[in-house]
């Protein structure tokens, strides 16, 4: 039977196609929407989240694997340097090249290379010339070399992280300053004696012992961890060697990031480069030091001995990134190397003794902030090619030698005539890469007002000053953020604690520069050479918890348990591995963990080193974050655990 | 066999090239030429007055600076000559009186002050320096002086608008700063102080450098002296720079280079010129006199402790000093006559080369404010060394806690009265930190002042405004320009700021 | 009938030696407290170093140095103000200070404080502290906590996941490598530091109210303290001593021995010595002659000496501890220091004093601080 088709019926399919879409497409919206919030919901527990695409966590490849260590690099980056005591040889270790290089200053040809893997940082000769030592880095070992043959002599473990070295007198003993496990060590080159272990303050760096082996001094870069409202400070730890005692913690109130460290020739006085900080006050603007000034400070180290900041800036003009420091035999000049202004200052350092003698403590608090005082006792810039961070001085004093680490080259200064007399080209690669051009960019403070500082002043090495900063953006007073650690940050996106940056191309952009460098902000290219550099900044070596393998499996259990000890199920939002999710350990999702706000979750690896913790700072310690900051549950459950299993949990954290 | 008349004529134009060689020859002996290459310098822009007319002399008024008959030439370095066959050109050849030329980064053009006729507004050109292409670029119902290029293809200069220019607006009825375009576009008022604004140049850090007239209001010995200050091109950060309470009163041209600032200055309106400098790196403490013999109208500074300076020869005291433009190191050599045309005298000199571009700072402004935020961090922190009275460098440092502080006293001034009375906004408590935070009106006329629990007024500060959407941080009361805030955290950030809002009839709102 | 005229003889003795008795082993006695500037009178724990006396009472910790007092208490940055024990680094001189709110460490002059909320440490609450070049020890309310210096990381023993039995860790001391931990209620545990593997010493018989079996074993197992020299291991109990020598147990009391009371409170053992911290005052043991120095309720100090063949004498002694309640002992060479519930006292040895009789020297100078 067939019906006719009329105009009617025509209309009436279409009014009930209409009717079919108007009512059909809501529904299936509704039910696709229902669909994909369940969907959500069941692999994230969360609902809150809806509005990322599929890709966000279906990417649509892989994401490359975590490097450790930077060991593609073809660049050398020289770190560290000695000086033979008969002033013929200069030794110089590559960081990035795995290289020890040797180099005739006669003819100021390198002699010889010789491989090194594992992060060659440091390098000291002992005082007969005989023994060549090498810090490595990522391998928590210090090889000593036959410095005529550069066969190895001795490879010998040491702390987390080695990054300082010295001899002592007699060249019997080593001392090697650990960043990673904040300590020094005092090793005997023979074996003979077990080791000392000295606490020190954060992330020592740098180690001078003075000519009759009496005293150590350490330079710390990190602050160490206080409460607010205490003033942030790092410290310089004085050691009496003879008594094996600490002898002093000098805190260095506002002042971080110290990379060196001398002793006058009588070891009456050290020096430290450090950056004095304002983080307290928010950052309104850049200019007249308002966030950050060089500083160098001047520490008797008699007992109860004074300890001065004397600023190394200038009203208008600021030499970023004080990073090693030399002292001349005669005790009359020091030479500070500036990272991020591509300068080396020279300080005369009888104007400082000068001062230090005769000024009230008054004077003394007043000066730190000063910063027309530079013209007193300042006598010279020098310029110098990208980074300039290691120094090491001739024996005689006549020469000091400049490691401009991201040019691939060593100046020669003279100290007569305080002008660079010569450069070594260590022959690194000729051309520049983006991700170079990223990391001379990054350590480049000419990106902000006045070159006040870098990239590298809140992120050194890429990880985090520890500090909390107020950015006036977001109103004055208000969100002291603590900084995020750069280290392993790719594909962890979103930026930022509240997560606004989609990308790096955009944390770094214009609004970064109205809020932060209050300069001009990056051209094109240089914003992506900074953001392949910033993809690529990797993470330190993995830590050796040896005895503690079983616990860190335990810890592992309890970060994926899908149960409390006592059976119930954890919930999926709060389940540990849900938020922080693997391979990079961060859903890239936003989380309110009881903290006052929904605040990008943070990825967890290198945790250890990144404290303190939460978006403000507020948990010194990883235990804090559960023990204190998390009473009803809202950050996982964790109430249920034993000291013992939250022992664990934290032990296996600090082995990502 | 040669033509005679073809002979003739061949001997005639022989005669002719030897006479228009001898007067070509007589011609460069007695035409001006830069005498000597300096760097990279294309040439120099020099701004000259006839010698038969009107003296100038070193004023803020435009007038006086600039009389009748002055102009701006370019006169190309002697290697340049093959591609300029002119010895100079003249850039403000319309015009009836021209000075105060800034070069662009680029050394390709100039934007001046000038003006068409005795009875036209002073105005704002730019001039191709090689093509001699001359267009004004500014129209403000006013005169309009002291150009200066920024970064982002924009320039700084003055403008004090006619009175029905101003009436009913924001505008100041003396010389204020205003940034635009290059093209004249987008024109906006950058400085809101009472007193006279000008003389800008751009900083290499992306700030501008200028002369403000104080107008203290408190009958100190300062009042009506002129000062430097800096701001962001936008008008944010208003900061002195050499300290507003130094000698000499008037200052005048300032240019950095070779780490420093040089500036005319004049100890009294009637006095003698001074070349001053002071160095970048610490301008409250470092500033001195540089003797250069001759009264210098202009100095520029041009890297190796060389400047160029430009003086008109007019009489100081019984002797007559010589006119034109002057290379000298001082200290090391007497000055070097490189430029001097005849019938002319020398008021200003710029050498014409390339130069680092300014950085583009960005701009804090929110378009959508009418307000900014004053922050002090310690205002009863105050600076009690006398930096006037030395240039020596110094350790020891001055700086006193002046005691117990209770109340600041936020104040602006009427904008139409001609004495312009000062007039209270508001009153809020210093936290006993000595920190306080308001929220205050934008670019209008603010000063701060103090007073004790007992209401003595203690300290005053000199005007300054904020930007709408500005957040303006001061470290001390009077506090050491030279000196960092302290690390501390502030009391008067833990809780929101107070808000003082100008009242209709106040600046012009 | 001569047993009765020893007996007098020896009773003569006696009288006589209390009119002019003499100190085995010290010239004289000295007392600081709160007047001299001690924070409080009640001190908890001592430990003698190479240029200080540190003494944590129940309001702070005091240094006693160069003729001056020094006081660290909360506002210096202590966790909690009662100190209760003292421990050092040997080879850095670090000081670990335990308290019954936390541990901290004194280093340079700076205080890191570690408790249970910011870092691994089992309780707060902490009765001893042991140290060696590479870890603490420390006994707490909630069992043993180790604190590996190297890495900065923590581990907690307690009745998870060893055989102790009850949580309180009264004393733990470290010695060859071992650990000991006196167990309060558990008795002794001994963790070989080869194996980490813990041993068990309790009480055999059980018994809380008597020793059924003397030399069976440890005499009970409330436990407070535990000290070790060479092959000897000391148990203080509230209920006697004991000692342990490979297999050989030996226990003493207040009734068969010269112990001088049966609650004790510390040990500090060197060589073949003990000293012995009781709430009736200090004794001492060398495996042949005991001492032990109380005061008596009428006033004066007694010095009973006892040896192990039964011979005793009293003797009365020109000065002494100032009060019976002693908590804890440290050696410095000859010099004994006590904590006592009435100061800080100082034994002077009779041969030649410390240089650092810092004690004598502010008495001497009449300069309470």
């Amino acid at each position: 039977m067939r019906f006719p088709r009329t105009r009617g019926s025509k209309a009436a399919g279409y009014i009930g196609l209409a009717l079919g879409l108007a009512i059909g497409l809501p529904a299936t919206w509704a039910g696709a929407n229902a669909a994909l919030r369940t969907h959500i919901r069941m692999k994230t527990g969360k609902v809150e989240n809806l509005g990322v695409t599929c890709f966000y966590c279906h990417r649509s490849q892989d994401l490359p694997p975590i490097r450790t260590v930077d060991s593609s690099s073809s660049y050398l980056s020289p770190s560290g340097l000695a000086v033979s005591p008969d002033g013929r040889r200069l030794f110089a270790t590559a960081e990035d090249g795995d290289l020890l290089l040797e180099i005739d200053l006669d003819s100021a040809e390198i002699t010889r290379r010789i491989p090194v893997p594992g992060g060659p940082h440091a390098v000291a000769v002992s005082s007969d010339g005989k023994s060549v030592a090498v810090a490595l880095r990522d391998r928590d070992e210090v090889v000593l070399f036959d410095s005529g043959s550069f066969e190895i002599s001795d490879t010998v473990a040491v702390g987390r992280e080695p990054l300082g070295l010295a001899f002592g007198p007699e060249g019997r003993k080593l001392f090697v300053a650990n960043g990673g496990s904040d300590d020094l060590r005092a090793k005997a080159i023979d074996h003979s004696a077990s080791d000392i272990r000295w606490k020190t303050g954060t992330e020592p760096y740098d180690v001078a012992i003075s000519g009759d082996g009496r005293i150590a001094a350490v330079a710390n870069r990190r602050v160490l961890l206080r409460p607010e409202p205490l003033l942030p400070a790092s410290e310089l730890t004085l050691i009496d060697l003879s008594s094996g005692r600490v002898s002093d913690r000098r805190l260095l109130l506002s002042a971080h990031l110290a990379e060196g460290v001398a002793l006058s020739s009588d070891a009456e006085f050290a020096l430290v480069p450090a950056l004095r900080i304002r983080n307290y006050l928010p950052t309104t603007q850049v200019a007249r030091g308002a966030l950050m000034n060089s500083t160098l400070v001047f520490a008797e180290t008699r007992a109860g001995g004074r300890t001065v900041q004397f600023p190394l800036d200038e009203v208008n003009a600021y030499y970023a990134d004080p990073s090693d420091v030399v002292i001349t035999p005669d005790d009359r000049l020091a030479f500070v190397s500036h990272g991020g202004a591509n300068v080396v200052s020279v300080v005369d350092l009888i104007s400082l003794r000068r001062f230090v003698e005769t000024a009230s403590q008054h004077d003394i608090d007043e000066i730190a902030d000063d910063l027309a005082a530079f013209a007193s006792y300042v006598v010279a810039r020098i310029p110098t090619r990208e980074n300039p961070r290691a120094l090491a001085i001739s024996r005689d004093g006549s020469q000091v030698f400049v490691a401009e680490r991201l040019a691939d080259s060593v100046a020669t200064i003279d100290t007569a005539s305080l002008q660079v007399s010569s450069r070594i080209h260590l022959s690194g690669p000729t051309e520049i890469t983006s991700r170079r051009r990223g990391e001379r960019i990054f350590h480049d403070a000419s990106i902000s007002f006045q070159g006040q500082f870098s990239c590298r002043s809140c992120h050194p090495d890429g990880h985090t000053d520890g500090l909390n900063w107020d950015f006036e953006i977001d109103g004055i007073g208000v969100n002291r953020l603590d900084t995020r650690s750069l280290r392993g940050l790719r594909g962890t996106a979103p930026f930022k604690w509240n997560g606004k940056n989609p990308d790096l191309a955009t944390q770094c952009g214009p609004r970064f520069a109205r809020v932060l460098t209050r300069s001009e902000p990056f051209a094109p290219d240089d914003l992506r050479d900074l953001v392949n550099y910033m993809e690529s900044i990797p993470r330190p070596a993995l830590p050796a918890f040896e005895n503690h393998g079983e616990a860190i499996e335990r810890g592992r259990e309890i970060f994926f348990r899908t149960e409390t000890d006592t059976g119930s199920a954890v919930d999926l939002a709060a389940r540990c591995d849900n938020c922080h999710r693997l391979p990079t350990y961060t859903d890239r999702l936003k989380a309110d963990v009881g903290t006052g706000g929904r605040f990008d979750t943070p990825h967890l690896l290198d945790i250890r080193s990144s404290a303190p913790y939460l978006h403000d700072g507020r948990a010194m310690t990883l235990e804090e974050i559960w023990t204190v900051y998390s009473p009803e549950d809202t950050h996982g459950i964790t109430n249920d655990l034993t000291k013992v299993q939250l022992n664990d949990l934290v032990l296996f954290l600090r082995s990502l | 066999m040669t033509h005679p008349v073809a002979s003739t004529t061949l001997r005639h134009l022989a005669y002719l090239g030897t006479v228009v060689s001898l007067v070509m020859v007589f011609y460069a002996c007695a035409t001006p030429s830069v005498s000597e290459r300096t760097g990279s310098t294309l040439g120099l822009v020099v701004t000259q007055v006839p010698d038969e007319g009107p003296a100038a002399s070193v004023a803020v008024d435009p007038a006086a600076r600039y009389p009748t008959g002055s102009r701006i030439i370019f006169v190309p370095s002697s290697d340049r000559r093959d591609d300029y066959p002119d010895d100079y050109q003249v850039l403000s050849k319309t015009l009836s009186a021209a000075g105060s030329p800034d070069l662009s980064p680029d050394a390709e053009s100039i934007v001046f002050t000038g003006r068409e006729s005795d009875a036209d507004r002073w105005s704002i050109y730019e001039a191709r320096i090689w093509s001699g292409k001359l267009k004004k670029i500014v129209e403000i119902d006013g005169d309009c002086i002291d150009p200066a290029y920024l970064a982002g293809s924009r320039i700084v200069f003055s403008c004090k608008p006619t009175r029905s220019a101003a009436s009913g607006s924001k505008a100041s009825l003396d010389w204020s700063l205003y940034a635009a375009d290059v093209d004249g576009k987008n024109v906006e008022r950058i400085s809101f102080g009472p007193g006279a604004a000008f003389g800008a140049t751009a900083l290499l850090d992306g700030r501008v450098l200028f002369s403000m007239r104080q107008r203290s209001g408190l009958g100190r010995p300062d009042e009506g002296a002129i000062a430097l200050f800096t701001s962001n091109s936008d008008g944010t950060l208003l900061e002195a720079f050499t300290g507003s309470h130094s000698q000499p009163a008037l200052k005048l041209r300032p240019r950095q280079g070779d780490g420093k600032v040089l500036f005319i200055g004049k100890a009294t309106g009637s006095g003698p010129a001074q070349i001053q400098q002071v160095e970048m790196g610490r301008p409250i403490s470092s500033r001195i006199p540089i003797p250069f013999p001759f009264t210098p109208f202009s100095a520029e500074p041009l890297g190796n402790s060389t400047l160029l300076i430009a003086s008109p020869g007019y009489r100081d005291g019984s002797s007559q000093q010589a006119s034109g433009v002057f290379r000298w190191i001082p200290d090391e050599s007497d000055p070097r006559l490189v430029f001097h045309q005849a019938g002319w005298r020398e008021i200003g000199a710029l050498s014409a080369r390339p130069t680092p571009t300014p950085k583009n700072l960005p701009s804090s402004i929110d378009p959508t404010s009418q307000d900014g935020v004053l922050v002090c961090y310690d205002a009863s922190r105050s600076e009690i060394t006398d930096h006037s009275s030395s240039s020596s460098p110094r350790l020891a440092t001055g700086v006193a806690n002046t005691g117990v502080l209770k109340t600041v006293v936020l104040s602006t001034l009427t904008a139409d009265s001609k004495s312009r009375p000062e007039v209270e906004l508001g009153r809020s408590i210093i936290e006993s930190d000595g920190s306080f935070a308001l929220t205050v009106p934008a670019d209008i006329p603010l000063r701060v002042t103090t007073l004790t629990p007992e209401g003595t007024e203690l300290a005053s500060s000199d005007w300054f405004w904020v930007r709408p959407g500005e957040v303006r941080a001061c470290f001390g009361c009077h506090e050491s320009r030279e000196r960092a805030p302290v690390n501390r955290p502030i009391q008067a950030l833990s809780h929101p700021a107070q808000t003082l809002i100008a009242p209709d009839e106040v600046a012009g709102r | 009938m001569w047993n009765v005229v020893i007996s007098w003889v020896v009773l003569l003795g006696v009288a006589t030696a209390s009119i002019a008795g003499s100190d085995p082993f010290f010239s004289r006695w000295e007392t600081l407290n709160q007047a001299d500037g001690l924070p409080s009178d009640k001190v908890l724990a001592v430990l003698a170093t190479a240029d200080a006396v540190w003494a944590g009472t129940d309001q702070g910790l005091a240094v006693v140095r160069d003729s001056k007092i020094e006081v660290i208490g909360s506002a210096e940055g202590l966790p909690f103000p009662v100190v209760t024990a003292l421990a050092t680094t040997p080879a850095t001189g670090d000081l670990w200070i335990g308290t019954m709110g936390g541990l901290a460490r004194l280093s340079g002059g700076r205080l890191d404080v570690f408790t249970q909320l910011n870092s691994g440490l089992a309780n707060d609450v902490i009765y001893g502290v042991a140290a060696d070049d590479s870890a603490v020890w420390v006994a707490t309310a909630s069992g043993l906590s180790r604190y590996e210096l190297a890495t900065d990381s923590w581990e907690i023993f307690d009745v998870t996941n060893t055989l102790m039995h009850e949580p309180w860790c009264y004393a733990v001391t470290s010695a060859k490598n071992n650990v000991y931990v006196a167990v309060w209620g558990g008795g002794v545990l001994v963790r070989n530091g080869q194996t980490g593997v813990f041993r068990e010493h309790r009480d055999p018989d059980g018994e809380m109210e008597v020793d059924l079996f003397r030399d069976d074993g440890l005499v009970h197992d409330v436990t407070s303290s535990v000290a070790v020299s060479g092959d000897t291991m000391w148990v203080g109990t509230y209920f006697g001593l004991s000692r342990y020598q490979g297999r050989r147990w030996a226990s003493y009391n207040q009734e068969d021995s010269g112990l001088p009371g049966d609650f004790i409170n510390y040990l500090r053992s060197r060589g073949e010595e003990v000293w012995i911290a009781t709430d009736q005052g200090l004794g001492y043991f060398d495996s042949r002659i005991w001492h032990a120095w109380k005061i008596l309720p009428e006033g004066g100090v007694e010095l009973r000496t006892t040896t192990t063949d039964g011979e005793f004498s009293l003797e009365r002694l020109s000065s002494g501890p100032p009060h019976n309640t002693i908590y804890s002992i440290d050696l410095d060479r000859q010099d004994i220091w006590l904590a006592t519930a009435a100061g800080l006292s100082h034994g002077i040895a009779k041969a030649e004093a410390t240089d650092k009789s810092a004690s004598r020297r502010l008495l001497d100078k009449g300069e309470p601080q």
